[in-house]
């Protein structure tokens, strides 16, 4: 990497980090990711970084605790001050006697500490001989797969109500997708051995897929179910990922949603979408990276979003506006 | 600003004097600050509140050594990072457990495909991450990402220069980034 651009992705770090207050310094590192595809990419996986850890991620004292704690604290400094006091008039009567006996004491402590010291070593080699001859033999994975694993549903054409029912009634467990896209089996609470199994354009899969993405409470099970729609061909999903790029309440999953949209053709419905997402996704991020989606699909609707934009906080979008608006 | 900076030079003067009250009027100003530092870095209510009273304690004790070289929340927080430090290692020793080295190399492997859905919940990846840093990347992190302090001020507290901390900064979140990934949560 030449050492202009190592400068300026080191400057755009520190633009992501709010670290720059020069507002000239700022213009020219704008200037620069406005102006270098390479540049705005990694602008974007920055924020996209800087946006991984959140406030709430981090413990905040509760009010009561931090009062208890403070109010014994200032007892003890109350406590500490009258023990000063005391201990100055003692000192005064003891300094001669201690200094006098200082000596001695300290080759006392000398002798003490050093059979101590011999002692612990002596020790530590035997124990550390128990160690090695006691071994790992226990470790033993406990996991079997079930035999009598239940097929919920996999009989093509069954009545997809019937899964909609289980579907509210069970937890997801897991949802694996082969390598290549063809199969996807959803399994369900280990204690009710339940799953469901299929090729990627059978329309329970397709349903289930759907459901899961609606209706499901984890995250983790979203991504998951995205993942699954990603990899078994996204154009039977449209509807479905432009809700959840325009309502999911997780910024993550809406992210996700968006990119996955971007990857292929894009529907005029879905540039809709997008155009929504710049202007009004409550995430920073995902309104950058719409932006940039926007631009490279459709550039004059990108710049008609630009012109639309409310008041955004963030500096590259902000700049772009500055831009248009000229 | 700058009105709150004289008062708390009076403050400490004062205190300095023996005034228990001014003492007392300095602490308020930040201590809940450092009890959130010491509750995110000691992850415990009762360690917390050992090293909270043990660091305003030495604070009380060795407020004649602030001769005013960094601002006296700085001169502060390191006192407590510091006390926090003391704790975590005497806790690590009489546990023997949380050793964030051993858990990197056990992450290192890709037995994540394994792991159940309560554990891809993105926020829920992220707190257990941030769990397994090193206390030195943990307070990095903590001090740019909760209290938005630059990474200068970082380094001026840490002692270390800036690049440093910068550095630790980036390898934490590529660390969670790649956690996230590893688990296909993003």
């Amino acid at each position: 990497m030449g050492d202009n651009m190592k400068d300026i992705k080191e400057r755009i770090f520190d633009l992501v980090y709010d670290e720059i207050e020069d507002e000239l310094q700022k213009r020219s590192i704008l200037e620069a990711i406005g102006s270098d595809p390479e540049l705005k990419n990694f602008y974007l996986e920055l924020k996209e970084d800087a946006d991984l850890i959140k406030e709430e991620d981090f413990i905040s004292s509760e009010s009561s605790f931090l009062e208890s704690n403070r109010s014994q604290l200032f007892d003890k400094i109350k406590n500490i001050e009258l023990v000063d006091e005391q201990d100055k008039s003692a000192n005064n009567v003891f300094d001669f006697v201690k200094r006098a006996k200082f000596n001695i004491v300290l080759k006392y402590a000398a002798v003490v500490l050093l059979t101590f010291y011999a002692t612990m070593y002596h020790f530590s080699g035997q124990k550390q001989q128990a160690d090695q001859s006691s071994g790992y033999d226990n470790f033993n994975s406990s996991y079997n797969e079930d035999p009598n694993l239940q097929q919920v549903n996999y009989i093509e054409g069954s009545p997809f109500a019937e899964t909609d029912r289980q579907l509210e009634n069970y937890r997801v467990d897991n949802l694996e997708i082969d390598d290549k896209g063809e199969d996807i089996q959803i399994d369900f609470d280990i204690s009710t051995s339940k799953t469901i199994k299929g090729k990627k354009n059978d329309p329970v899969i397709i349903k289930t897929l759907k459901y899961l993405i609606a209706h499901e409470s984890n995250p983790g099970v979203k991504l998951r179910t995205l993942k699954a729609m990603d990899k078994s061909g996204t154009n039977k999903y449209e509807e479905t990922l432009i809700n959840t790029m325009l309502n999911d309440k997780d910024e993550l999953i809406r992210r996700k949603a968006m990119k996955m949209i971007s990857k292929s053709e894009m529907s005029k419905k879905s540039i809709d979408a997008l155009y929504n997402v710049v202007l009004n996704d409550p995430d920073q991020v995902n309104r950058i990276e719409a932006l940039s989606i926007l631009e490279e699909k459709d550039a004059q609707y990108a710049d008609k979003a630009l012109t639309n934009m409310p008041n955004e906080d963030d500096e590259y979008l902000k700049y772009k506006t500055t831009l248009i608006n000229k | 600003m700058i009105v709150s900076q004289s008062i708390e030079k009076e403050l400490i003067r004062k205190a300095k004097e023996g005034n228990n009250k001014a003492f007392e009027k300095l602490i308020t100003r930040y201590d809940r600050r450092i009890m959130d530092m010491l509750l995110n870095i000691l992850k415990n209510e009762a360690d917390a509140a050992d090293a909270y009273q043990n660091t305003f304690i030495k604070v009380y004790r060795s407020l004649d050594n602030f001769k005013g070289d960094s601002s006296f929340y700085t001169w502060v927080y390191r006192i407590a990072l510091n006390t926090a430090y003391t704790h975590y290692s005497k806790r690590q020793k009489v546990e023997g457990v949380f050793m964030p080295e051993l858990n990197e190399d056990i992450l290192a492997d890709d037995s994540a495909e394994d792991d159940i859905f309560a554990e891809k919940d993105p926020r829920e990846v992220v707190r257990n991450e941030l769990e397994l840093l090193s206390v030195q990347q943990k307070n990095v992190v903590y001090m740019k990402s909760y209290e938005g302090k630059k990474f200068r001020e970082i380094a001026e507290i840490l002692s270390l220069n800036e690049g440093t901390v910068k550095k630790y900064y980036h390898r934490a979140v590529q660390k969670i980034k790649k956690r996230l990934t590893s688990t296909n949560t993003i």
